[in-house]
């Protein structure tokens, strides 16, 4: 990407994926960045700041207390992981994976007590209605990072990748490093556990939209 | 949602990512809608997909986040290996004059190019803090280029993400400087969503070479090809791994995958029947055994070999007798069986 492309130009090329067969336009700079050069990385991390915060939010919910420092642990990780980059997929999704990592972690580092306490707060709190009302579209994404949090690391980690960015199985076990067949096992899974818990709990089933 | 459905172990991901393409077939719609209604971890993922696109898209108070995060990064130096990890040190602030400033630009517009002046217009900025270096602790490109890269790789496992650090103030409550995405109406007939498409592309594998490359990304280049419906490529990508990578993990699956897009794209059954059997004859209790059987019966029904077909539809029952396939099993063995 040329140094002189206008700063609207190079946030709509971080933002917007490349056109089909369009290279990814994030990549000169993922190169420039890796090789040391200061004014790129600071560029680099400007332009990808913004999805990476939002992929943040979108799992420890906007007003989480640690969220600030989440995104700034997952921009330093993704400028230590530059020369890690190898363009086999765009840098965007490439950061937007260690960002959900990074929130993934930062949800399983959370005080275990102070989850407890405010899950039993929301337990005893009087029902209005015995039917929950469906739940906006942060809550359910909310509740689906809730529920990722009941999961064991590894199938947290791949059911997220797959739901959330979309990923396909063997890119998955290409970037984490794990045969396919271990990649499908955890989602499946993953997937198994989901399935039960929403079986057996109607009120999380009604929430989630999924009472039919 | 039914909870007194019988449950298949299986999950069908590869449906899954067939209709978040768009590119199910209307048999496949028909076996993905089934196992939704009894599944609701898969149709959860369905339901939600418009949703977490929305999600997933920068607000205002992302782009100032992300910018407040950028300049903590750098005035930090915490890119520099000589300072101890972000981590051991609480987060130091940094002034937010220019973020406040292009905020309210952002604010006077409205638009998304202000929006984007918002991270970029502390572009300059970023770079006046961060090149203000105290005497004898400089930090420029060689310092950062012998910076211990501890952590993540797009190969290798990543290693857990760094331990939380101090608790930070809470994200200042900003109104929204340009309105939200609007929510998507939960999708419950897989289609094609420029969202998609276009997130289809950003996970695009577009730089793979025929050479040097391993097994793993050859697999994944035959399936960005395919999934981007260039069959004749795919073929290609899948006729190498078979002779370069012949019997490991990705070339055994793609024996399936691609016997899947012989049936189903190219309109070839009997490649696609050799292409199963083949996976079969290695793999008889694979992960992708099931899918095999299928592909195989259907192949078979594509040939008009009726008398095998039948025996392909009932070894699948036999072996998989809660498969989401059975009852088109079942359906094929009775059409086949009436006079």
């Amino acid at each position: 990407m040329s140094s002189k492309m206008p700063p609207e130009a190079m946030f709509s090329a971080a933002v917007a994926p490349p056109a089909n067969d369009a290279p990814d336009p994030l990549r000169s700079l993922a190169r420039a960045a890796a090789a040391g050069q200061r004014e790129a990385t600071v560029r680099l991390m400007s332009l990808v700041a913004p999805p990476v915060t939002a992929a943040i939010r979108a799992l420890l919910g906007p007003k989480h207390p640690e969220l600030e420092d989440a995104v700034q642990e997952a921009l330093l990780a993704i400028t230590s992981a530059l020369d890690r980059f190898r363009g086999e997929s765009s840098f965007l999704h490439y950061a937007r994976r260690i960002a959900v990592r990074t929130a993934l972690a930062q949800r399983r580092s959370q005080d275990q007590g102070a989850r407890r306490i405010a899950e039993a707060l929301a337990a005893a709190a009087p029902a209005t209605t015995n039917v929950a009302p469906p739940l906006e579209r942060e809550q359910r994404v909310a509740l689906l990072a809730r529920l990722l949090d009941e999961l064991p690391e590894g199938q947290a980690e791949c059911l997220a990748y797959r739901v959330l960015l979309e990923a396909p199985l063997p890119q998955i076990a290409r970037e984490i490093g794990v045969p396919i067949n271990t990649v499908r096992s955890r989602v499946r899974l993953a997937r198994n556990h989901l399935r039960d818990r929403i079986l057996g709990d109607p009120a999380l089933a009604e929430s989630l939209g999924l009472d039919e | 949602m039914k909870r007194d459905a019988v449950w298949s172990e299986l999950h069908p991901e590869e449906l899954l990512a067939k209709a978040s393409r768009g590119a199910l077939a209307p048999r496949e719609d028909a076996d993905l809608r089934a196992h939704l209604a009894r599944c609701p971890a898969c149709a959860l993922q369905v339901d939600l997909r418009g949703e977490i696109d929305g999600a997933l898209a920068p607000t205002a108070l992302d782009y100032e986040i992300g910018a407040r995060a950028v300049e903590r990064l750098f005035a930090s130096r915490e890119l520099d290996p000589a300072r101890a990890p972000a981590r051991e040190r609480g987060p130091r602030r940094i002034p937010r004059l220019v973020t406040r400033v292009a905020l309210g630009l952002a604010l006077l517009l409205g638009t998304s190019v202000a929006a984007s002046a918002l991270v970029l217009g502390t572009r300059g900025r970023l770079w006046d803090v961060a090149d203000r270096r105290e005497p004898g602790d400089p930090v420029g490109p060689a310092r950062r280029a012998s910076h211990a890269r501890p952590e993540y790789s797009e190969a290798k496992p990543l290693a857990d993400a760094p331990a939380t650090p101090a608790p930070a103030k809470p994200a200042p409550a900003v109104a929204p400087l340009a309105p939200a995405p609007p929510a998507v109406a939960p999708v419950a007939v897989p289609q094609v969503t420029r969202r998609v498409v276009a997130r289809r592309e950003l996970f695009a594998i577009d730089d793979v070479s025929d050479h040097d490359k391993g097994a793993a990304a050859l697999f994944g280049a035959a399936e960005s090809a395919r999934g981007q419906g260039d069959f004749a490529e795919a073929r290609r990508l899948y006729a190498q791994l078979a002779s370069r990578f012949h019997g490991t993990r990705e070339e055994l699956s793609a024996r399936v995958l691609g016997g899947q897009m012989m049936l189903d794209d190219l309109d070839e059954p009997a490649a696609a029947l050799r292409s199963f059997e083949r996976y079969l004859r290695d793999e008889a209790n694979g992960t992708l055994a099931e899918e095999a059987l299928l592909g195989r019966a259907q192949a078979l029904r594509r040939l008009g070999r009726a008398n095998t077909e039948a025996a392909a539809w009932s070894d699948l029952l036999a072996r998989y007798p809660r498969s989401v396939h059975a009852e088109l099993a079942r359906e094929r063995l009775a059409a086949l069986a009436a006079p």
